[in-house]
């Protein structure tokens, strides 16, 4: 279950009873991962409405997918 | 016998001892009676040999307990039923009561929470729980009054507590840290209604010694809320949307305690700034 509070994203898996929270950042990628977005166009997806550093955000996207993957929020692709 | 309501349940408490009964009724003073006809949900049955007592109920039993110890038998045997309720969000709370609006003080066991809340009863709030938080879906509180838990270790921070907080004359508890029943005033009786929450407070120790309060994220709160929620594995996807609507809607801090009475100051004046601005 997910839901939007402010700009965090609070998800919830019924199954484990586990809550997870994704920042405003966090939560943003996450809505891109759609199977189909590459990490470079979420990159700039997020250097679109951000004003930042695009070698830091190209690190932090990956970064920040590989985190969700690893809570299983979800699958790691090609 | 005596007959009490603790939430929906109705509890009978049955002795023959005069004495021990006096006490009961007196520990539980502050307990509703149910309607004449409920039906006892549960029913106590305390006898005494040679001054040490057995308390059994539904084909279970505690034997060899001291006098201290029988309340606090019944009382962790209507905990563990009421952690596994599928009627509201049983958090892991304080509660308190003031111009009709509740102050959650949610924590862990020994973070300071009843300490608290027996300072700011001297300030004024009103009692509806010490341990447990009965949240519902409409992000209302009912009251669940147990006796106050005082520590032995935390009377010694707390100025009198009189005549707010009568303390009950004989401690339970490990010998060392023996811990004392606070029994709040009929004045402060919890009102029989469900109380909307006004404000969330998470005590926690703080590393400088000085006392801090922090606004969080309403994201950080839930997450916060969702580990303190007893009931949580009962409640599946109705205690996350709970919790998440009581955060969407109510401001939850972070407070780091310093001196109590100074926490307590705090604590009143962000009670007044945002609940009743």
């Amino acid at each position: 279950m997910l839901r939007e509070v402010e700009e965090e994203l609070l998800l919830f898996d019924p199954r484990t009873g586990e809550a997870s929270l994704l920042n405003g950042t966090a939560a943003a990628i996450f809505d891109l991962c759609d199977g189909l977005t590459p990490l470079a166009a979420m990159a700039e997806a997020i250097l679109g409405v951000l004003p930042a550093d695009p070698e830091t955000v190209r690190a932090d996207v990956q970064r920040i997918v590989e985190e969700l993957a690893g809570m299983g929020l979800i699958e790691a692709g090609e | 016998m005596i007959v009490r309501r603790v939430l929906s349940l109705s509890v009978g408490i049955e002795t023959p001892s005069l004495d021990l009964s006096a006490e009961l009724s007196c520990l539980t003073a502050s307990w509703p009676s149910p309607s004449p006809d409920t039906p006892l949900g549960v029913v106590y049955r305390i006898e005494e040999a040679e001054g040490r007592y057995r308390v059994s109920w539904d084909g279970t039993s505690e034997q060899g307990l001291g006098r201290e110890e029988v309340f606090c038998a019944l009382q962790a045997d209507l905990s563990a039923r009421l952690a596994e309720s599928r009627e509201f969000g049983l958090l892991h709370a304080a509660a308190l009561v003031r111009r009709g609006k509740a102050l959650l003080l949610a924590g862990e066991s020994g973070v300071g929470k009843t300490t608290l809340s027996a300072v700011l009863l001297k300030r004024g709030f009103g009692y509806l729980s010490d341990e447990f938080a009965p949240l519902s879906s409409d992000l209302t509180v009912r009251s669940c009054p147990f006796p106050l838990r005082l520590r032995e270790s935390a009377l010694r921070l707390l100025p009198s507590l009189a005549p707010e907080l009568t303390l009950w004359p004989t401690p339970f508890g490990a010998t060392g840290d023996e811990v004392f029943y606070g029994l709040p005033a009929p004045w402060l009786s919890p009102p029989e209604a469900p109380v909307p929450v006004g404000l969330i407070v998470f005590p926690g120790p703080s590393a400088s010694g000085g006392g801090e309060l922090r606004k969080l994220t309403p994201g950080t709160a839930a997450l916060r809320l969702m580990a303190l929620t007893l009931n949580g594995e009962f409640l599946g996807d109705r205690g996350f949307l709970m919790v998440a609507d009581l955060v969407e809607r109510i401001p939850g801090y972070d407070l780091r305690l310093g001196g109590v009475e100074e926490a307590a100051g705090l604590v009143e004046a962000l009670w007044e700034r945002i609940v009743h601005a």
